[in-house]
């Protein structure tokens, strides 16, 4: 019946608008830098006469429908660049515009905010990042971090200390889908969570989709991260080099083809091993990130990208060395993605995006000793190395076509095949006295492909409503099991004043597989695992409503309520190693699970002026249940934060110094502490629990501070995390000392200054 | 302006109406006052620990258990009724001399409360099945450091289980406990101890509870826990312990008793699901804290364990054995 309805209205609304339009000429192409030849994503192109406008998307493209006469003019114009007016031709065309950056004198310090006006306006939960504050924010590694800077944003639960992963809306960290430039990332976090992989210096824009996504996006349940990078300089080269404590980096883009193609690459890897330094175990440590793109004009109307992304982090200890014996222990995890993209602006009214490419992610952990100085029947050697691994071959073909100025049709197609290694180990044993032993153990390695049509219709001004109406029919397969889900999306807004909007929502989205995740506190350890008939795919339904409220340019505020359903859910059983049986799933994971997460969110943001920011409140209430967890009951998420206060916020001093701070206020995640314990008749100490999740941990707070100098020749970034030094709880630790309970908080970070310093050249 | 507001009511309206619910099981009504626990089988006394369960962090103030009326050993195949005592004053300890158990044998404990109707119970039987098992060899292992020098000489033991012919599940405990003598003072004998355990059998290292190699501050398991399916002939069983830690390069001469039990199924949820707390317990920097283990309990309003087993011993000396680099 929901499916038929939402038929009836996409059917009838495409028909109703098609008839509806008037014929007119239509101008249309890409916004460019002037002096970069950079797409411009967000930039406005306004019909003056018709008083009609349109926005580029991420890829610079614009269309719009204009009426034909001598005193048409159509103005373009992108934050901190001049506008341009131009005045159209009669007939249809496609035109690339460019745009020269401002240059107009500063009589007091502006600070542009960079952001990417390309959502549509009736979407809800949408976080658009600006890019100054992201570049000047305060952070553990004198480094930006996007997942660090969402993380302060309403309706993303902190993650605490150490720990990079992003919860949004009482939903796991497994439930977000990173795309970088249209790839796929499975896993984004660094080692320990300082930071993500997302290199900041290269992104050009992002947008967090917490709710109401739009159909062109699917496949995880809880928010959608859409990142794109620059594309290069056109015309000039340009280099940078950043020293920093935790990492170094060097970034260089320039023409490959002077005003026709580009390259941008930037890596950025550990100099030393500073965990070493501070211990005195033998560790290992080692990440690096490497991003490149390369693109390239093949005419006004068509574009080829080419994308790659590695990064790979490996943590681990060892002792002794090969004559006398030799023990490592060691993890390591990261992503390879890359992608071909060609996009091209078929007619004035119709652009296509084409992408074909590969992503994995591959988590490890070796075990390794070996002693082979001794006679040989004292010969030691045991070799454990276990792999999870998800890799994904993916195309998809994305239209859009501009039937009228403020009546847009996407519609498109995705390819996912995903390949799963779910955990396979090789195990080498030989031990004086004992049998020897070697074999491969391990879970099924499994195929699935997941089919998606998708179709949204995005209208603006139709009776006072602006609206996003979409489905996703995706069909996903594995052997001989098939699953089938229509995912109805709906986004409604409508104007109760001026500059006063109601929104609304609802999305229905289903997730292609499964993530084992340890509820530890900061380690990576998530094992990917294919659906399957015991476990069918999480779906998850989301309702909002909202108002926005902008009072002048450059303000905005935003009062949302959302009700979040899920089902199917999948986690690991409490206490069971994943590695327990390979055999059978039903004694490694609970299935079944239901999660319910509603949330009020306010946010307050300045995103214009000398003083930019902004303050977000956040009431949440998240809840699981399991069958056979806490006997059936729900018990909170394991990062419910019932109350979180963020408060970000950058002040330009002077045109090259400019100050960041942040501050967080949360209520402490749920905790297992024992209510009860007795000693039982073999003198074994046994604790009892209320229920899971039961308790709380201290609440968490936190200021950090930052300055940017921009000099000459280089520019400084100098942090302070945790200025008042609070010891934030980390995990707590429960023992029985000479019959009495304790219980232990342990704390990671206190106050940590931080600096680096990027030359460019 | 009217308009306006009925649209806002009819969105409003929506979001409420969509909303979902979870709903709550009611938790039975559990009494969290006494833990009874008592493992039982017929060779060796009927002993049960009834001891109040103490809050984690005690208020003062807060009101005190009720108190003990009487506690009851019935055994259920026989229809006998026990009436269990205080073993002294001090202690939590209840038996009666005059429990005779039995194999096969269905028990039922219960502790009944002066202030309450309810009862804390619990029911259990002692393993009928009949395995047995064989020690096939033992041997010496020697963990060297990361200098390649030998750090430690463990004892090794195999043994050969065959299990009882039936096509239900069986459960088994090892235990194993080393007496030490030292020659100069003419062999005397020290206490028996319990000592820790290693295994690389399958059976064992495929249980949950059993540390894997790269758990960081892993800990022998006390005793070895593990199942047979109804339908195995034989099982090989191999495990490492250390007799004395004192003395890291030598074996030291001492007798060894291998102890198989039988254990019921709640025995082995038990003590699995203890030894899965303990293990989850352990937090670490990296890893942080882990999910919680509930114990596994089988006793009503109330907490505990209350199961039954059967004991299989072997005896063996082994000889002194010094490791010369």
């Amino acid at each position: 019946m929901e499916k038929g309805c939402f038929c009836f209205i996409f059917v009838f609304a495409i028909s109703f608008l098609a008839f509806s339009q008037n014929k007119m000429a239509v101008l249309s192409g890409r916004v460019f830098d002037q002096n970069t030849g950079e797409a411009l994503i967000g930039a406005t192109v306004y019909d003056e006469a018709g008083m009609a406008g349109t926005s580029t998307n991420a890829q610079g493209y614009y269309s719009l429908k204009y009426v034909v006469s001598d005193s048409a003019r159509i103005t373009v114009s992108f934050l901190g660049y001049e506008s341009r007016s131009i005045a159209p031709g009669p007939a249809s065309t496609i035109q690339n515009i460019y745009l020269s950056p401002a240059t107009r004198e500063l009589g007091e310090v502006v600070v542009t905010s960079g952001i990417a006006a390309n959502v549509q306006k009736a979407q809800t939960s949408a976080f658009m990042v600006n890019k100054t504050e992201l570049l000047t924010l305060p952070s553990l590694a004198s480094e930006p971090d996007l997942n660090l800077y969402l993380q302060l944003t309403p309706g993303v639960s902190f993650a605490g200390d150490g720990n990079s992963n992003l919860y949004v809306r009482g939903g796991g960290h497994d439930q977000n889908l990173f795309l970088l430039d249209d790839m796929p990332l499975f896993h984004v976090s660094h080692f320990g969570g300082f930071f993500s992989t997302f290199n900041a210096d290269i992104i050009n824009s992002a947008t967090l989709y917490k709710g109401g996504f739009p159909a062109r996006h699917g496949g995880r349940l809880s928010s959608v991260v859409d990142v794109h990078t620059y594309d290069g300089d056109l015309y000039k080269f340009h280099g940078k080099l950043t020293l920093g404590l935790l990492f170094s980096k060097i970034a260089v883009n320039g023409p490959i083809s002077k005003g026709k193609s580009s390259y941008n690459i930037s890596f950025r890897k550990n100099l030393f091993n500073y965990l070493d330094l501070l211990s005195d175990a033998n560790i290992d440590f080692n990440f690096y990130d490497a991003n490149v793109k390369i693109s390239a004009a093949l005419s006004e109307a068509d574009k080829v990208y080419l994308s790659f992304y590695s990064g790979n982090d490996l943590f681990g200890f060892h002792d002794g060395t090969d004559s006398t014996g030799f023990l490592k222990n060691s993890t390591s995890w990261g992503n390879l993605a890359a992608s071909v993209r060609y996009n091209r602006i078929f007619s004035p009214s119709l652009f296509g995006n084409f992408i074909i490419g590969h992503s994995d992610y591959h988590f490890n952990e070796y075990r390794f000793m070996k002693l082979d100085s001794v006679s040989e029947d004292e010969r030691v050697h045991y070799e454990n190395d276990f792999q999870s691994d998800i890799s994904c071959e993916f195309a998809k073909a994305h239209f859009e076509w501009n039937i009228r100025n403020n009546v847009r049709l996407f519609a498109g197609y995705e390819f996912n095949g995903y390949r799963y290694n779910p955990g396979n180990a090789h195990i080498i044993q030989k031990f004086p006295g004992l049998e020897n032993a070697e074999g491969d153990y391990g879970y099924e390695k499994s195929y699935s492909i997941e089919n998606n049509l998708f179709a949204e219709l995005i209208f603006e001004g139709v009776y006072g409503f602006s609206g996003n109406i979409g489905i996703r029919p995706s069909l996903l397969s594995i052997e001989n099991i098939s699953f089938f889900s229509f995912q109805p999306r709906l986004s409604l807004s409508y104007s109760l004043l001026k500059n006063l909007e109601i929104k609304t929502s609802f999305t229905q989205i289903n997730q292609a597989f499964h993530v084992l995740t340890s509820t530890g506190t900061g380690f990576s350890s998530d094992y990917r695992i294919p659906v399957f008939d015991i476990a069918p795919p999480s779906e998850s339904e989301q309702f909002v409503v909202g108002l926005e409220y902008k009072p002048q340019p450059g303000y905005e505020i935003t009062l949302e309520a959302y009700s979040k359903y899920m089902d199917c859910l999948v986690m690991k059983k409490p206490g069971v190693r994943y590695t327990v049986d390979y055999s059978a799933w039903e004694k490694t994971i609970e299935t079944g699970g239901k999660g319910l997460s509603e949330g009020l969110e306010l946010l307050v943001r300045k995103t214009l002026g000398t003083f930019t920011g902004w303050v977000g409140l956040t009431w949440q209430s998240a809840r699981r249940c399991f069958e056979n967890i806490n006997n059936g009951n729900p018990f909170p998420f394991d990062y419910d934060r019932t109350w979180e206060v963020n408060c970000s916020g950058q002040y330009a001093i002077k045109e090259n110094m400019n100050l960041g701070l942040n501050w967080i206020y949360a209520t402490g995640i749920p905790a297992n502490i024992p209510e009860w314990y007795y000693e039982d008749i073999d003198g074994n100490s046994v604790f009892l629990y209320k229920g899971y999740n039961s308790s709380r941990q201290r609440d968490y707070h936190r200021l950090d501070l930052s300055l940017a100098l921009k000099g000459d020749h280089g520019d400084w970034n100098i942090s302070i995390m945790n200025v008042y030094c609070r010891k934030n709880p980390y995990y707590y630790e429960v023992t029985i000392c000479d019959k009495q309970p304790v219980l232990k908080e342990h704390n990671l970070f206190t106050i940590i200054p931080t600096f680096s310093y990027t030359f460019k050249f | 302006m009217k308009h306006n507001y009925i649209l806002f009511s009819v969105f409003v309206l929506v979001f409420l109406i969509s909303c979902n619910t979870m709903d709550y099981i009611k938790d039975d009504h559990i009494r969290l006052d006494y833990a009874i626990s008592s493992f039982f089988s017929p060779d060796s006394l009927f002993i049960i620990k009834i001891d109040s369960v103490q809050k984690f962090f005690f208020k003062s103030g807060e009101e005190m258990n009720a108190r003990i009326d009487a506690v009851v050993l019935t055994s259920l195949s026989s229809n006998e009724h026990f009436a269990l005592q205080k073993i002294d004053d001090s202690s939590f300890l209840y038996t009666s001399p005059l429990v005779c158990l039995k194999k096969g044998g269905e028990y039922k404990i219960e502790v009944f409360l002066d202030s309450t109707d309810e009862v804390i119970s619990a029911i259990d039987s002692i393993p009928n099945s009949e395995p047995s098992f064989n020690l096939l060899s033992t041997g010496v292992r020697i963990d060297r450091n990361a200098m390649g020098d030998a750090s430690l000489v463990n004892a090794t033991c195999v043994i050969l289980l065959v299990p009882p012919k039936n096509m239900l599940r069986s459960y088994y405990e090892l235990k194993v406990f080393t007496k030490s003598y030292a020659r100069e003072l003419n062999y005397f004998a020290v206490n028996e101890v319990q000592v820790g355990l290693e295994s690389s059998s399958i059976l064992i290292t495929s249980e949950d509870y059993y540390p894997t190699g790269t758990s960081i501050d892993k800990s022998k398991p006390s005793s070895l826990l593990f199942s047979t399916s109804g339908d195995v002939d034989s099982v090989l069983i191999d495990f490492v312990y250390c007799p004395d830690i004192s003395l890291p390069d030598v074996l030291s001469e001492h007798d060894l008793r291998i102890e198989l039990s039988c254990v019921s199924y709640a025995y082995y949820k038990y003590k699995t699901s203890l030894y899965k707390q303990k293990n989850a317990l352990r937090g670490d920097v990296i890893f942080g804290a882990a999910q919680p283990v509930s114990v596994y309990s089988n006793v009503n309003y109330g907490t505990g364990i209350f199961a039954g087993y059967t004991v299989l011993s072997k005896k063996v000396h082994v000889d002194k054995f010094v490791y010369y680099d």
